[in-house]
This record gives structure tokens, sequence and C-alpha cells, in this order.
């Protein structure tokens, strides 16, 4: 009884052991690194507890329910206040704890991992630790069965591999990994000597054991060796799981952007949404002595895997408001600007959780209230709390409106090479319609300013291009190729891909989101309706900086003045043949188009990283598959390794003979004590009835063993490995379908092997260890 | 023909005709062949008239060699067994008569009805295979087996054989009752005459002789011979018996397994081969404790539960494949 206690306790210090090594992968989500040591003191204290309850032969079901019990408790005295009696939760208690919960889970679900310190936080993620904790005690001391203890390991792994966009590093996963490998072993180890190893195990018969482990151990290796490679090499070789990847690209996402990052609602498929809602709400009402201009919201610069997201916001990049603001980069002092000034208040319909302020390019002051900073590197205002936009009610810019000429534009000279280098990168797997129509479209142009107004020309000739705001396309580059086949689209699709075209011409360029310029009037004040919502593309100009462009034909989107006419030697004026869709790219594009038509919240323009690729759920599918086979296919390995190595007749009996072992154990049929061949061979031939052949071939494999081992020569004409595979197939042929499946998918002889070179490898350790003292 | 295949054919035919005396016991005769060729001396065991004397008279028979036949009674000296030397009065000399164990097999018929001085004059012949009378020492034939019929020590007037005399008996083995089917050929065959009387030889002393030398040749595996290590030594630390086996019984054991595996036509020999001579060969040496006496179980029991406990032996050969 005392031996079996000790074993309940070791699972149970293991288990909670393998709980903390795999809570290692929450260290890259959360910032606050201080959960590891509170979830570490938790799960040992619940751990205890049920070791306690053990020794006083709780029921197991009564353990865990005073387990999960304890947990609760504990965590509402740690994080929650206004207790009666010490102790007992009130209900402002259970108030108190709400908002940190609900709280914690806002902040999980818009800032980008790691997360910023949240008690509530912490609160849910030691609740996650401390359930699986109990969970892994219930099944690994509980009931043994300590297989089962991966599923809510797995579920615990599984939260911060969705919240990292670039999964969890190796440093999360291999603690996690190698103590749940321990605590298997560790139960297959007691569990065999509970169940009669004993007798080949007595320390007698090691002491005067010759046999040579060596094999196994290279086995086990070749096992530890396989198993750790596709866990760790393999995601390398396949694109991560984005944070996109359980929101599609729909409604909330993580959104742009990696690192240390405010992470906000995606403003593209805001976009989408909003200009296809049926009905125009007001959001904005704009005061100023003169008409305002484009607002801004949020700059999309990088070309993600998908499409434009925005770049990750770095904090400490930031400026504060109250200060008169920087010219934006790039804007020399030849640019004429007039300083201007707006009130701007919000209605309801403003989103409260918006992340960013709408405000004209070139800001010189705002005046606001709230926690909200200016980034000068997109010349947007930013918020810096969750709650920014939440009180946000009216505040008033001042700004430059700046007055561009053509023969600025003309002027301007090729882009710094930071410049180019930042705004200036063509994604490998941008298909090369874009490029070619670009340079067809461009054809004649002498300067980039000619190229960026002839691309602009292009998308707003309105016999090529029609405004559509129900078109619908897939996520990824191949989009645009679509886009320029179909010729429909809303400015998503002109922003995204004019952008992209000019980047493709060496000019710099950026999408901006943001609203058109207001027109209608109502009582001196401009009013900014959700249809208003409006995305375009930044061309960089040296010495002018990041110029606004108009490819979208819709009304009220007029071409800037600077970029209105161009007056090209009509011979050089470019014609359609030059731009029609190759072959090529039509059935590219039809092929997307199957795919993706039904995609209706999907945005060409897209959006920061949230667009998830259809194919990607492929890839989960391929690495279920995998995992689920995994067990088979080292079973297979192992078996090829025993019958198909050319070895003399000894060694080949010898392995054919433990491929029977293995095949009975994995057909669940028994294998059991210490038998010799001969005695084998009658305990087995039962299981062949009355089938002569595989009858004659289980004798001469028998045989064969039996020679192998006791005499000074082999069987003469005798070949085991296809006496086993005889004797194998007249086994399964009598054994039912669902015996084989199992068989097959979860064969129960690979954790005894595993279990074997294990031993085998530290023994091989052990006897060297003397020697090496010596 | 491989000599093992020889040694086949000549001990079926032994089996076969002592058989022809003695049915239903195959697997006693079998035993009896198996001691005989492993040169050891075979202990017969069991209540009167169950046929122990006639198994021995029969294997005797069957060998074309000399025989002889020791009734032991309480009354018989240690000369009658091993020979006298007498005065002849015509050479005037000491002539040295040899007494009853010069033969190729002697039956010892009720060996523990004599007294302890006259069993052990066997012990020096049995052992060492001469007999030392006045200081002169005279060897016996090749082959020699001493075949000696017990009745069970409870019966009345019996002498138990000291352990020391057990011990050189290779192998005991019990007649027990023959099966209802085998008693009523018995009565046919038996009832006018004594079938021993028209039993001849099938195998005689020289071709025996033969024999033996073969089994010598049979392999026994290192695995194999530390097995047989592992059940006498356990048989040492039981518990339950007072004396385990000692290492002539080892000896004895890989012996009778030499000669079983080739009977059975194979020149190594396996785990089996001892399992199968492990009782008759060890039992009788033992003395069980107190603990298995009172629980009922006598040494053959013993042995049987120590052959399960032990592991046999398995590969030699490098464990490349798990």
């Amino acid at each position: 009884m005392s031996r079996h206690l000790g074993e309940h306790v070791r699972l149970s210090l293991l288990g909670w052991l393998t709980t903390i090594a795999t809570a290692f992968c929450f260290l890259p989500t959360i910032s606050n690194q201080s959960y590891l040591v509170q979830a570490a003191a938790l799960c040992g204290l619940l751990v205890a507890v049920g070791i306690g309850l053990r020794a006083l032969r709780t029921p197991a079901p009564g353990v865990l329910l005073v387990q999960l019990a304890l947990l609760v408790e504990v965590l509402v005295v740690a994080y929650g206040d206004k207790f009666k009696y010490f102790v007992l939760p009130t209900s402002a208690t259970v108030e108190g704890l709400r908002r940190d919960i609900s709280a914690g889970l806002e902040v999980a679900q818009k800032f980008a991992a790691p997360t910023p310190k949240s008690a509530g936080l912490t609160l849910l993620v030691l609740f996650g630790i401390g359930v699986v904790a109990v969970l892994v005690d219930f099944f690994a001391a509980g009931v043994r069965r300590v297989p089962l203890t991966g599923l809510p390991l797995l579920v615990l792994y599984t939260v911060p591999v969705t919240a990292l966009p670039d999964g969890v590093p190796v440093y999360g996963f291999l603690p996690g990994a190698v103590a749940y490998i321990a605590l298997l072993l560790a139960d297959e180890r007691d569990r065999l000597s509970h169940w009669g190893r004993l007798v080949s195990r007595t320390p007698h018969q090691t002491t005067h054991s010759t046999m040579d482990t060596s094999g196994l151990v290279s086995n086990g290796r070749r096992v530890a060796v396989i198993a750790v490679t596709s866990a760790v090499v393999l995601p390398l070789f396949i694109p991560a799981f984005s944070s996109a990847w359980f929101d599609n690209g729909r409604g909330v996402g993580n959104g742009p952007g990696t690192g240390t990052s405010l992470s906000f609602r995606d403003p593209m498929v805001s976009l989408a949404q909003s200009l296809r809602r049926p009905v125009k709400e007001d959001v904005l009402v704009v005061t100023g002595p003169s008409a305002p201009e484009y607002l801004r919201l949020v700059v999309l610069d990088q070309p993600g895997p998908d499409n434009w997201s925005a770049s990750a916001l770095d904090l400490d990049n930031t400026l504060a408001l109250s200060q008169t603001l920087p010219a934006p980069g790039g804007v020399g002092d030849d640019v004429q600007g007039s300083i201007s000034q707006l009130d701007i208040a919000t209605t309801d319909e403003f989103p409260t959780d918006s992340s960013w302020l709408p405000v004209p390019y070139a800001l010189q002051e705002v005046q606001i209230d709230g926690d909200w900073a200016y980034v000068p590197r997109d010349q947007t205002v930013a918020a810096t709390s969750l709650t920014s936009a939440d009180t946000l009610e009216e505040y008033s810019v001042s700004f430059s409106r700046l007055a561009f000429t053509e023969e600025q534009l003309r002027a301007s000279g090729p882009a710094p090479a930071a410049i180019q280098q930042e705004f200036g990168r063509v994604p490998d797997d941008v298909p090369a319609v874009v490029q070619n129509v670009a340079l067809s479209a461009t054809t004649g142009a002498q300067n980039a300013y000619e190229q960026a107004v002839l691309l602009q020309t292009f998308f707003r000739d309105s016999e090529q291009f029609s405004y559509d705001v129900d078109a619908a396309y897939g996520y990824g580059y191949d989009s645009m190729a679509e886009f320029l086949q179909k010729r429909r689209g809303f400015c998503q699709q002109f922003a995204a891909t004019m952008a992209m075209m000019a980047r493709t011409l060496d000019i710099p360029s950026r999408v901006v989101v943001g609203f058109l310029k207001p027109d209608r009037e109502e009582g001196g004040s401009y009013v900014v309706t959700s249809h208003d919502v409006h995305a375009w593309p930044e061309l960089y100009f040296e010495g002018l900086g990041w110029v606004r462009f108009e490819p979208t034909p819709r009304d009220g989107a007029s071409p800037p003045d600077y970029a209105a006419n161009l007056q090209l030697p009509t011979d050089l004026t470019p014609t359609n043949s030059g731009i029609a869709p190759t072959e090529d790219v039509r059935s590219r594009n039809t092929d997307t188009g199957q795919n993706t038509t039904s995609t209706n919240a999907g945005a060409t323009g897209g959006s920061g990283g949230d667009g998830a690729a259809p194919s990607k759920y492929w890839l989960v599918l391929v690495l279920l598959v995998v995992v689920l086979l995994l067990p088979a296919g080292l079973r297979q390995g192992v078996r090829r390794n025993r019958l198909n190595r050319p070895v003399e007749q000894a060694q080949a009996a010898e392995a054919a003979w433990m491929e029977l072992r293995d095949h009975l154990l994995d057909l669940r049929l028994p294998w059991t004590g210490s038998m010799t061949p001969r005695a084998r061979e009658r305990s087995v031939a039962g299981l062949l009835v009355d089938d002569t052949d595989g009858l004659q071939a289980l004798r001469r494999l028998a045989l064969s063993v039996e020679r192998s081992r006791y005499a000074t020569a082999a069987l003469p004409g005798a070949d085991p490995a296809i006496d086993v595979v005889e004797v194998m197939d007249v086994i399964d042929r009598r054994a039912e379908r669902a015996q084989r499946l199992r068989a097959m998918f979860l064969p129960a002889s690979l954790l005894p092997d595993l279990r074997r070179a294990w031993q085998a490898w530290r023994d091989g350790h052990r006897r060297r260890e003397p020697d090496e003292v010596r | 023909m491989t000599s093992v295949d020889t040694l086949e054919t000549v001990t079926r035919r032994v089996t076969d005709n002592i058989e022809k005396v003695i049915e239903g016991k195959s697997d006693v005769v079998r035993t009896s062949v198996t001691v005989l060729l492993a040169e050891g001396h075979l202990l017969i065991e069991d209540v009167p008239g169950v046929g122990k004397t006639m198994l021995a008279k029969a294997l005797a028979r069957s060998i074309d060699g000399t025989v002889k036949r020791i009734q032991f009674t309480p009354d018989l000296l240690p000369s009658d067994v091993t020979g006298v030397s007498i005065y002849n009065r015509d050479t005037r000399d000491f002539e040295f008569r040899p007494g009853g164990v010069f033969a190729n097999v002697v039956v010892g018929d009720e060996i523990n009805r004599a007294s302890p001085k006259t069993q052990s004059a066997l012990l020096e012949c049995m052992e060492e295979r001469q007999v030392t009378v006045d200081g002169t020492t005279y060897p016996l034939d090749a082959p020699f087996m001493v075949i000696a019929t017990q009745n069970p020590i409870e019966m009345e007037g019996t002498y138990p054989l000291p352990e020391a005399q057990r011990d050189r008996f290779m192998a005991r083995v019990s007649m027990g009752y023959p099966l209802p089917k085998s008693e009523l050929a018995m009565l046919d065959s038996h009832s006018t005459t004594s079938p021993l009387d028209d039993l001849e030889a099938v195998a005689d002393a020289a071709e025996i002789a033969k024999l033996v030398d073969i089994v010598r040749t049979v392999h026994v595996a290192d695995t194999v011979k530390q097995y047989a290590i592992d059940i006498t030594s356990a048989t040492r630390r039981s518990p339950e018996l007072r004396l385990g086996a000692s290492p002539r019984a080892t000896l004895h054991l890989v012996r009778a397994a030499r000669a079983h595996a080739a009977l059975e036509g194979r020149d190594y020999v396996i785990p089996d081969d001892l399992q199968a001579l492990a009782v008759p060969v060890i039992a009788h040496r033992l003395i069980t404790g107190l603990e298995a006496q009172m629980g009922g179980r006598g040494a053959e029991q013993v042995v049987t539960s120590i052959i399960r406990s032990i592991p046999v032996p398995e590969s030699t050969h490098s464990d490349r494949y798990v």
C-alpha cells in the first residue's frame, strides 16, 4: 500500500511539474511574468491538497471537486477585495472581480502579445493553469490515465499559440513537452513494475546479463529525435498561424503589428462594413472657417502576408499633443501652406473603441482631452489607452493646408534610400501582372509624377473601371490581379492596388484610411457620414513628402488639383491593348474568383494580417493528420527497421520475434511472462487455430529463435522476416476490424518500446559512469 | 545419418521395447532412458506392486549387457554388494569374488530395506564407478547404471536413504498407478506368463556407450547453463526448503538435459529440457521446511513454482531492435 501511495505522490508531483513546464508557453504572451511563480505556488498548493486527500482515501472525483473549489477560493481571496470575515466573498467582491476579468479580457483582445500588466488577465491565466493542474492531477494520480493529461495540457498550450502570430518560441514549448514525456515514462515504469516485468528484471538477472543494450539506446534516440524534430523543426517550414486565424478577417481582430504595440480594430474591414451599411449615419461634425480636408485615420504601409497592414505602433516614438507638432517628414521649405483650423465633434455613431483620431494631414496643433498621441511617422493621432475614445466628444485641430504644384512634383528627385527601403518593398507574392499593368499604364511617363498621375488616370477611366462597393475579393495579393481583371471594386481595391503598382515603379507608397472631404453642409458645419469612409494611396515625392492621389472613381472623390490634368504627347498615351490582362492572369483570376466569391466580408484592400487564406485550414488538417499518424508512422519505422535490415539470421530471428511480440501487444493480445520460444509458440498457436501455413511459419519462426539463442548454428533455409509476416497476416485476418485499426493507429507497443529504449539508455549511462570514476 | 539421429533410432528401439512391458508410462520410461544416456543412476520410488522392479528389469534386459539384481534386505551385508576376497585353497591365495554391482545394469530392489551400512556400500560404486576391497580397486564396467527401487519412507521396515546417497541418484521417478485401460491390458498380458520373459535385448552395451559419447557432444549455451544455476540456487534461497540443491544437482540437471535434448533429436539444450527435468532431477534431493509441510506442499510443488518464477534466458545477441 505504501508503495502504491508513493507512486501517486510521484505522479502528482510530476503532473505539477508538467503543468508548470507547460505554463512556460505563456511567457512570450504576458509582460507580467511573475504569473509563473504564482502559478507554481498555486498549483503546488492544489497538488499538495490532492496528495493529502488521496492519502485519506478520498475518491478521485471528490479530490477534484475540493481542488477546484480551493482554486476558486484562493484566486478570489488573492485578487478580490471587500470580504466578509476576511475570506467570504461578498457581492461587491464578485462585482470587482467581474470588472477585473472583463478588463483583462479586453486587454487580451486588444493588445498584441505581450500584453501589458493587467490583474484581470493574470487572474484568468492563473485560473486556466490552475484548472489544468487540477485536471492533470486528476488524470495522472486520481484515475491513473496519464496519457489523458495531454488533453488539458494541449488546451493550455493552444492559448498562446493562437495569441502569438509567429507561434510559441522553442523555450515555451520544450519544457512542457519534455515534462509530459517524463510523466508518461514514469507512469509506464510504475505500471510495468506492477505487472510482472519483475520476472525478467530482478537485480540478479541484471548483474548477470551480458545483453548489449546499445541497440535500445540508439533506437530510443532515434524515436526521440523524430519526435523533437517534428515538433520543433517542422513548424519552421510551414507558415505560422496568424492571429487572424480564428476570426478570418471579420469583425474584431488582433489587428496588425507585432512587438510592443497597441493593436486595434481593423480599419479596412470597418471601412468595407461601413460603406455597405444601408443607413448613412453621421459620424463627425466639422466646423471651421473654410472647407475641411480629407481626414486621415490610419496609415497602412506594410505589405503584410496577405495585403496592406499598419506598422506596429511604437509608443516610444509618439509625441504628446500638448506641443506644436513638427511638419510632416519630407516636406521642403518651398512647399506653400496656409494654416487652417477645424473644430470636430463626434456623434454617438463614432466608434467608442476607435484607436485613431480623424485628423487632417500636416497637423500643427491638436486640442483634445484624453489619452492620445501624435505619430510623426504616419502623421496620425493614435489612442494610448483602451478608453481614449470613450470620452471623446470634440476636439480642434490646426493644420497646414499644403499646396503642391505640378512643377514641384515634376522636379522631385528620387526618394532617399531610407524611405525607399521602408516604403518601397514589394512582397514576392505580388503577381507579376501588377507590375506589368503598371508599366503599360505608365508608358511614356517621364518621371515619377507622370507615372503616378497616369496610374490614377488608369483607374479613374470610367470605361475601364467601375465603382462597386459590393465587389468581393479574396485575401492575398492574388486578389489584386483579380481586381485588375474584373475591374470592379471600391476604394479598398483602388487604393491598395495603386499603392502597390507605385511601388513596382519604385515610387514609395502607402495606403491611408480615413474620411473623404465632407460635402454636406448643415448650419455652417460639414457632416461626415459613415459612407464617407475612404481609403487612398499616398506616394512619396522628395521635397514634398507624402502626396495624396485619388484613384477611386466615386462621387466626392475628385483627384487633387496637382494631379487633375496631365498633358502627354498623344503618341505616348497608353493604350488599352497594352493593359489587357494576359491569358495566364485571367485563368488565375478565375480560379481565385471561384474560391473567394462567397467570401462576402473579404476585402481586397485587405487589412493588417487579418485575412486568413483558406489554404491554412488545410495546413491544420494536414498537421492534425500528421499528429494522428505519428504513432503509426513510428511503429512502421520500428517494424521496417526490424524486418528489412540485412543482418545475420540469429539477429533477424530475434528481431522478428520482437516484431511478433509488439504486433500482439498492438492488437491487445496477451504476450505475458517469460516463456521459452516453444512455450510461446504453443500460446500463439491458439490464435492461428487451423491455419496450417501460419502454424508452420510460426513453428519455423520459433525454431529460428530457439536456435539463435541456444544452438550453435542457425536454422537452415529459414527466413524469420517472411515467417513473421505470414504469422502476423494470419493473426490479422482473424482479428476484428476495430482491433486492427486500433493496432495500426494506436500501437500499444510503442510506449513500452520507448520505455525500454529509455531504460537501456539509462543502463548504458550508469554502466559507463563507474568506468569514468575509475 | 547424423549422430543424433542414430541416437534417436536406438533409443526409440529401447523405449518401445520397455513399453511392451510397462504400459501407459511413457514419460517414466523416457526419463529412465534419459538417465541411462546421461550416465546417471535412477531411483524409482513408489508403493509396492506398481511395476518398479518390472521397469528396472525391462530397462536392464533391453540392453544386451550384464544385468544383476540385488534384493536389499535388512540382513544384506556390504560385501554382498561389492564382493569379497575368499581364500582359494588350490592357489593358496585370496581370490576376489565380485559382488552384485559388477554389471552394466544393477537393479537394487527395495534399496531402503537394507541397513544404512549396506546402503552406503553402494556410495563409492555409484559415484566413482569402482570398488575397493582389501586395498585393491576394481573398476566397474561401462556403461554402469544403478536402478534402485524403494518404497515410500512411511512404509514399515524401511530405512530412509541418507541425503548423501539420494544426491547420487540423477533422477527419481514415481510410477503411479496405471490407468484403468492400461491395467486391463496388463491383466491380459501378465495373466499366464511374465512378459519379461519374452523381452529381448535391442541394444548392446557398446552401442549404449557410443550413445553416451554422442550425448556428451550436445551443445549447452552459456545462458542455458546460467539458467540451470539460477534454478538450483533459487532452491537454496527458497524459504520453503530446509535443504536446497547441491552443485552436483546442477551438474546432473545439465547432463540430463543434454540427454533429453538428444532424445528429442536436438544437438543443443533448450530451457524446456531443464524445465521438463527439474522435478525428477532436483526434487528428491530437497528437504522441505515446516512452512511447506504445513501448507501441504511437497518438494515437487516447490520446484515447479521456482521454475515458474525464474525468467527463461533470452537473446544473447545485441538487442538492436528494442
